[in-house]
């Protein structure tokens, strides 16, 4: 039976269903410390000292940390985007001399309890000069008084043809002016790390999120001062990670070194307060776009000038939003010309990273705003004035003349109009378009939005795996890049399993394993279906080419004549009987034995993929969008998207990554945002504020899956999915309430806010509203 | 998020748990269901030094009726008022507004008594008791038992008429008539969160008029409150659709709302016009 294409069961589930998956926080190390860490209580300021001495009449505490104790450690540096012009950006373990943010770490606090930990840290006092906070990006960089940063840490530049000349040629020129508040991915499980120092063998063991492990591996040792072998990370499972998670903070950096220095374990898990105020944010942006138009009504060129709101430090990521946003920009259209600036600029609020969506979030929401207001503008149907301007699949592959994260960025194949079609016909939206004006006409306020997009995955260098098959005839695949709960494991089984001709079930996957591979990547950008799955592959088809020429001396059959089913090999043309389990071809294949194959390793392959360019996935994302008049208050109740993946390896593991990344998207489009108080302090500090929405405020989400557009990049033509839900929804809400209210334009900002639905309608209707 | 040290009491009587109140004052906190007291001292946001559980006191009553009034002892939780049997409509009203609060692990746990003593803006106890002409029992060890009106009950929010070595030890609703229609309604951005705008409307049905109106409006304001204009613009009125819009537009009109992060004076308004139409929309339905 073929494995890849069907929606198998997930692999590995069991043990979160039965509470026997092992978290950060279900580490406990004979004689652990447990870590606190002191925050900034204020946006902006000069600190004049930090007076711990109370602190250490806790019963049980251990040490007290502030910058001078760590001035060994360098900032925390890039993994991605980086440049020498960046690094006063670059974030200090712990402040030294200035706090910029509310949760900016200041000390930290070891002690043997947590208690005792949380203790010590509030008698631990800080002094602090205040300067005024930049917390918007509305100030220009006036206001930054004491900081000797300049506020715009980067500028992105992209470009090409020739948008004075499109400019002049248009029939018209549309503008708007849009932005996202910030948001966070908030998940589940908090961030958390325990590490403990083997003296023995004198290496650093770090148990958390292994998302990026080997990256953060190499970084810690580098910051630490110790080889590559000197620390390991082992992975644990993880309730949630989004980008947001495993990229390498200052907290990681004190726990190992502080397990290190103390000789102790020491442990740190992050409580929901602080979690929303210093792990990483995203989102937040400004932008101001314009469209020239042709008297056809077909889009000749884009001018985008934006800013994103960086917070107050770079982080792992540089400039990768920024870059991404910029290069994701001109989406699924033809364009004669193309201009975008972006602008990383500084502010007092908590650093900003990726989030699911990075980039794409942001230039869909810009770009999609812009077509909605093309055709408000030229009075033409939102979709028509899409299909006017898209690639078309005689175009593919199409070079956007421009390189993002390094690489030249050339779309490898999309069949945009054929994916809108299909998902129209799938979910009959033209009856949902028309119970939207039949329930207008009936006085409601109800609307349909749609937004296009294109994604990207696959960024990233190379990715290597391994694989064997043990004496017992199981298989072991071994991948540095992480299962988030995205299926992954599942995912590279049922690719392993086609091509060796073994069971999934017999397949295990040993995930995040920096420890058992020296090298590797890690998961993001929706690349590990696409990398480790490439590795994969090759790794699996090695393995059967091992097997079939073990087996043909074994057996004195041709290995033409031989095939392999759930792990019995026999001879092609016989229906009964099985020559050879893959078991006892395994102990006869031992490495150094007769059998041991060329290579003398035994059923022992590896696979090792390098990056052949990004793959462009895209997809279509459809809201239904209804508005109670007298509260302004929104609810969706139906989303449809579609996706082409290229080649849906589990078709089951595409859905719900899409309608999870829909939930999510929805949540940051009328829930969500994380707020602050005019002097910069956070208001969303815990989930009784930051208003995740749950079942009841979920959409029902329709996902139509296609495999229109193969990859070229990769043999099994995937392409990723794991940020394919988030990234057009925001687009597809604000075009929807927009029509419900009848007002083109009206939603410029997410999330939209129930006061400024109320301000408009009261406006239009003078003194009561009647609902 | 652990709270700071605390020394725990388990009274095994209300006479031991007053007892500890006058001893330890406004540094004392009883811990009924823990709700909204634990996540306060987990956060260091309430900082308790004594914390008296009361949920060891073994002859905790059952809720009763006598004198014509419902009498609702300390340890009555709010998914208690799911299977609460009492005559007319006080029972179906406790029911639907019970279902209003939070989730159902916070509802088994949470008790009525602590959200009244709690006073919070938003509690749906806060505005029931409000509208019903509840009396809160207050119990100390000097000065014994003393009743207060749920009018004078709610000072401010989160603060209430309780001396800090007094404990709520009985709320007393009087009974709804039969001929008593009632309606509530919660303008909430989640289900179970607590509410942007709550209101409670009860009267009873004279022929085609409506007499005895009661409109109490939640979350708006710093405390709950009835509505007298309002009530007295409904008094001896036919329900109408029409009548019901000039009142939630009266309602708009009078309320003094606080401003909160998500929401502006004139939004406060409209939230109101909004809950107290539905409110009264809902009186006439079943």
């Amino acid at each position: 039976m073929k494995h890849v294409g069907r929606s198998h069961p997930r692999l590995g589930d069991t043990p979160f269903l039965t509470g026997k998956a092992g978290f950060v926080g279900d580490i406990a190390l004979v004689d652990q410390l447990h870590m606190r860490v002191v925050r900034s209580p204020i946006a902006f300021g000069r600190l004049r000292g930090i007076d711990a001495a109370a602190a250490f009449a806790v019963p049980g505490l251990v040490a007290v940390w502030t910058a001078e104790d760590v001035a060994a450690l360098p900032p925390v540096g890039f993994r991605l985007a980086a440049a020498p012009t960046l690094e006063p950006y670059c974030q200090p373990v712990l402040a030294v001399d200035v706090v910029r943010y509310v949760g900016e770490p200041v000390a930290v606090v070891f002690a043997t309890t947590a208690t005792a930990a949380e203790d010590a840290a509030e008698l631990v006092a800080l002094d602090i000069d205040l300067l005024a906070p930049v917390l918007t990006l509305t100030g220009s960089s006036r206001g930054f008084e004491g900081e000797t940063r300049p506020a715009e840490a980067a500028t992105v530049r992209k470009a090409f043809g020739d948008l004075a000349g499109a400019m002049a040629r248009a029939d018209r020129v549309v503008e708007v002016s849009v932005g996202l508040d910030r948001d966070g991915a908030v998940p589940g499980e908090t961030r958390g790390v325990v590490a403990r120092w083997d003296g023995g063998r004198d290496v650093i063991e770090i148990w958390g999120d292994a998302r990026l492990a080997p990256a953060n591996r190499d970084a810690l040792a580098t910051m630490l001062g110790r080889p590559l072998a000197g620390v390991e990370i082992n992975a644990v499972a993880v309730g949630g990670d989004f980008g947001m998670r495993g990229e390498l903070y200052p907290e990681d950096v004190l726990v190992a070194y502080a397990a290190r220095t103390l000789e102790r374990p020491v442990r740190w898990i992050e409580d929901r307060r602080e979690h929303l105020i210093a792990a990483d944010q995203a989102r937040a942006m400004a932008a101001t776009a314009k469209a020239a138009v042709a008297a056809d009504g077909r889009l000749l060129a884009l001018d985008v000038e934006f800013a994103i709101d960086q917070g107050a430090y770079l982080r792992p990521t540089g400039t990768m939003v920024a870059d991404l946003t910029a290069a994701m920009l001109p989406g699924p259209y033809r364009l004669e010309a193309f201009r975008a600036v972006g602008r990383v600029r500084m502010t007092n609020r908590t650093p900003a990273g990726a989030y699911r969506g990075a980039g794409r979030v942001e230039a869909t929401f810009v770009r999609e705003r812009l077509m909605d207001a093309v055709a408000a503008a030229t009075g033409s149907p939102p979709l028509e004035v899409r299909r006017r301007s898209f690639l078309t699949p005689e175009e593919m592959p199409a070079d956007r003349h421009m390189t993002t994260l390094g690489v030249p960025m050339t779309i490898d194949s999309g069949r945009y109009q054929s994916l809108i079609d299909q998902l129209t016909k799938r979910f009959s939206l033209e009856l949902v378009h028309r119970r939207a004006i039949d329930r207008r006409a009936h006085g409601e306020l109800a609307g349909v939005g749609t937004a296009v997009f294109v994604e990207t995955s696959a960024a990233g260098k190379y990715e290597h795996v391994t694989l064997s098959v043990d004496p017992s005839g199981n298989l072991e695949l071994v991948t540095t890049a992480s299962e988030l709960g995205q299926g992954l494991s599942t995912l590279l089984a049922q690719i392993v399993a086609d091509i060796v001709g073994a069971d999934p079930e017999r397949i295990r996957v040993t995930h995040g394993a920096s420890t058992r591979l020296g090298d590797g990547v890690g998961t993001f950008l929706a690349r590990s279906s696409v990398m480790a799955g490439t590795a994969a592959q090759y790794a699996a088809e090695l393995m059967r080419d091992k097997i079939l020429a073990g087996a043909e001396a074994l057996l004195e059959v041709p290995r033409e004549r031989l095939t392999i089913h759930s792990g019995r090999i026999r001879e092609a043309d016989r229906h009964f009987g099985t020559a050879l389990e893959l078991a006892d071809l395994a102990r006869k294949m031992l490495p150094g034995g007769p059998l041991a194959g060329a290579d003398g390793r035994g059923l022992v392959t590896e696979g090792w993929v390098e990056g052949e360019g990004m793959t462009f996935p895209y997809g279509v994302a459809v809201a239904v969008a209804e508005i109670d008049a007298m509260t302004g208050l929104v609810r969706v109740p139906r989303v449809f998207i579609g996706y082409d993946v290229g080649n849906a390896i589990n078709p089951a593991l595409v859905e719900s990554q899409i309608a999870t990344g829909a939930v999510q998207g929805l949540s940051s489009a009328l829930f969500t945002s994380l707020d602050v108080s005019p002097a910069g302090e956070p208001l969303r500090v815990g989930l009784t504020d930051y208003l995740i929405p749950s079942a009841t405020e979920s959409p029902s989400v329709d996902v139509l899956i296609t495999e229109d557009a193969p990859s070229l990049t990769n043999p099994l033509g995937m392409k990723g999915a794991g940020t394919a839900g988030v990234t057009g929804i925001g687009a597809a809400v604000a075009a929807a309430i927009d029509e419900a209210l009848q007002v083109p334009g009206f939603t410029t900002h997410l999330p939209v806010r129930p006061v400024a639905i109320r301000n408009l309608l009261r406006k239009r209707s003078g003194k009561s509203e009647r609902g | 998020m652990r709270a700071a040290a605390f020394d725990y009491h388990a009274p095994s009587s209300l006479d031991e748990a007053v007892g500890l109140l006058a001893e330890h004052g406004d540094d004392a906190r009883v811990l009924a269901g823990g709700q909204s007291l634990v996540p306060a001292m987990n956060s260091r946001l309430a900082r308790p030094g004594h914390v008296i559980d009361i949920n060891r006191i073994a002859h905790a009553e059952r809720p009763h009726v006598s004198a014509g009034r419902l009498r609702i002892p300390p340890l009555m939780r709010h998914v208690d008022f799911d299977t609460l049997a009492v005559d007319g409509p006080l029972g179906p009203l406790m029911r639907d507004v019970t279902r209003h609060i939070s989730h159902l692990p916070i509802r088994l746990r949470g008790t009525f008594c602590g959200s009244v003593a709690n006073a919070d803006p938003a509690s749906e106890w806060c505005l029931a008791t409000t509208v019903l002409g509840a009396e809160m029992i207050a119990r100390s060890a000097r000065r014994g038992v003393r009743n207060v009106l749920a009018k004078a009950f709610y000072e401010s929010i989160m603060t209430t008429a309780l001396a800090d070595d007094e404990m709520l030890v009985e709320v007393q609703i009087p009974l709804l008539s039969p001929f008593v229609r009632y309606g509530f309604h919660k303008i909430a951005r989640r289900s179970g969160d607590y509410g942007l705008a709550l209101c409670l409307v009860v009267y009873e049905r004279d022929e085609d008029e409506m007499v005895k109106v009661r409109v109490g409006l939640g979350g708006v304001e710093a405390v709950p409150r009835r509505l007298g204009a309002v009530e007295e613009l409904l008094e001896r009125r036919q329900p109408s659709r029409r009548l019901f819009r000039e009142a939630a537009d009266l309602a708009a009109e009078i309320a003094d709302p606080l401003v909160t992060a998500d929401g502006d004076e004139a939004y406060q308004r409209d939230l109101t016009r909004a809950v107290v139409t539905r409110a009264l929309d809902r009186s006439l339905e079943g």
